[in-house]
């Protein structure tokens, strides 16, 4: 990996914002230079929202990018708008649950809503979908992103089970 | 060696004013610098110092004037259009000696214009903003690592030369999280200040102010501004040169764009071209002699901002007419592309072998 440049797209609400948080705090004892841009402005629950982290060798002239090698995409709004900025040979993880569209090329359609929900929360979907990227493309240790989770949710035993819970079924998905 | 954290920009600026030894700060919100509002409404309190949301920014200034006239280290910041409502406050403080840290997270103008980052309050900052005959001393950080330590140095030079400092930032630098180190020294030694109101136990009283009506008084007060002036243009100037030995063309950029110029100079490089980068870290004083020196042995100078072209006026001043000085910006909020860049550097070069042919 010389430079990975990844978007993840959403609604607000959907853990967005924390989910590139935490990959660019997971890489940032293995990768030299990390950066990490969101959507700023009037951003409120069920609008959209997006970030994008670069995970990369050299030095990042530019913290946003317009072209991708991964996208973790968590509605159809989110598809239809961001998609045809996925590299040829990039990756796109996608919420299966919450998108009705078919892409054809480059993309694993993951349930991840209804998986989420499954382990007794909807609101993990966001770890679901992390955890199909991070088997599929080691960007980082799945170990760093778990002791970041621990990390944000402390004491709250029960929401870091849950969001463990949903990040493994989503690495062994 | 401390560990690498990631930081937004903004709570970089915030973390290094409180490692810089700020005092108090005032401060009003707007995007894109609202993180560091917040981070100082958190963190300030913690450290037992002064957090105040003023009820506007032309409060949040004045209050910055009251609590360095007692001696305090103090800070606002705000975005373009809240740094035009300081600007009167600036004057005073700049009028009165005061140090203060000022930090304008610049966004697109002019008005309210939009949120998006920019670079077109360079003007403002660098040739006055305010009215009088006045200089500040300006920083402009190009990563997050420098939101934090400039912010820090910000803090020394205003104690230093008894002046108000801006950190002239943008938008995506506010935003954008990058690792960086946290400084772990001490803040900034803290010269002795007798010149501040601190109550007049056993010693004359102190006067600030910037009102001098009496017969060639203001006059006076002005001579000895510009010879200040004249100090610190001589004991202070920052920039960084990226290979300037052998370069046919000089990118001159700063902030954000230097960034983006840095990007596409690599690409250059790599391509065979040579072409060289100087980023100015102070906006004012201006490394006018050293792009007069480079001037004379490149081919074409191309300045890089987020503006219509306004440090470039400062460029061509330097380089005369030893080199062709040529501009590439985005305006209202856009950001210029590498290629953007790497085709106005082709465009020097090709023009720059059509004039020794002819």
């Amino acid at each position: 990996m010389s430079c990975e440049r990844i978007l993840i797209a959403g609604a607000g609400g959907q853990g967005i914002v924390l989910l590139g948080k935490l990959l660019a705090n997971a890489a940032l004892e293995t990768v030299p230079h990390v950066t990490y841009f969101p959507s700023y402005g009037a951003e409120v629950r069920g609008g959209s929202s997006h970030c994008q982290v670069i995970l990369s060798q050299a030095e990042i002239p530019s913290p946003v990018a317009s072209r991708f090698e991964t996208m973790i995409i968590m509605n159809e709004e989110s598809l239809t708008r961001f998609l045809p900025q996925l590299d040829r040979k990039g990756l796109a993880v996608i919420n299966s649950s919450l998108c009705t569209t078919q892409p054809v090329r480059n993309c694993l359609m993951v349930p991840a809503t209804q998986t989420a929900d499954e382990i007794g929360d909807q609101r993990a979907a966001n770890l679901v979908l992390l955890g199909v990227l991070l088997h599929h493309r080691p960007l980082v240790a799945p170990a760093r992103i778990e002791s970041a989770l621990r990390v944000i949710w402390g004491d709250r035993k029960a929401t870091l089970e849950r969001n463990l819970a949903a990040f493994h079924a989503g690495l062994a998905l | 060696m401390s560990k690498r954290v990631l930081m937004n920009g903004n709570d970089a600026v915030g973390e290094g004013a409180i490692r810089g030894g700020c005092d108090a700060y005032f401060g009003y919100p707007i995007t894109p610098q609202n993180e560091l509002t917040a981070y100082m409404a958190a963190h300030m309190p913690r450290h037992e110092r002064v957090f105040i949301q003023a009820e506007s920014e032309i409060a949040a200034i004045n209050m910055v004037f009251g609590a360095a006239v007692t001696g305090k280290r103090a800070m606002t910041s705000s975005s373009s259009p809240g740094i035009s409502l300081k600007q009167e406050g600036i004057s005073y403080l700049a009028a009165a000696e005061l140090p203060a840290v000022i930090v304008n997270v610049q966004r697109g103008g002019p008005g309210l214009g939009n949120i998006a980052p920019s670079q077109s309050d360079y003007f403002q900052a660098t040739k006055g903003g305010g009215h009088g005959d006045y200089r500040l001393i300006v920083l402009a950080p190009a990563s997050v690592q420098e939101m934090h330590d400039l912010t820090i140095e910000a803090f020394a030079l205003a104690d230093r030369f008894r002046s108000p400092v801006m950190v002239l930032t943008d938008g995506r630098l506010g935003q954008m999280m990058e690792p960086l180190k946290l400084h772990e020294g001490k803040p900034p030694a803290r010269p002795p200040k007798p010149w501040a109101l601190t109550g007049a136990v056993g010693r004359r009283s102190n006067m600030i102010r910037s009102l001098l009506l009496d017969d060639g008084v203001l006059e006076q007060h002005n001579l000895h501004l510009q010879r200040k002036f004249a100090l610190i243009k001589n004991s202070l100037l920052k920039f960084e040169e990226l290979n300037t030995r052998d370069c046919d063309v000089l990118i001159v950029a700063y902030g954000t764009s230097a960034r983006i110029a840095k990007g596409a100079m690599d690409k250059a490089r790599a391509k065979g071209m040579k072409v060289g980068l100087l980023r100015p870290v102070t906006l004012w004083p201006y490394p006018s002699a050293r792009i007069r020196q480079l001037a004379a042995q490149v081919k074409g100078i191309l300045v890089v901002e987020m503006s219509s072209g306004q440090m470039v006026e400062d460029v061509r001043l330097a380089a005369g007419d030893r080199a062709p000085v040529v501009f590439e910006g985005r305006l209202g909020g856009a950001v210029p592309e590498e290629n953007d860049v790497l085709a106005a550097l082709r465009g020097i070069l090709r023009r720059s072998r059509g004039r020794k042919l002819s």
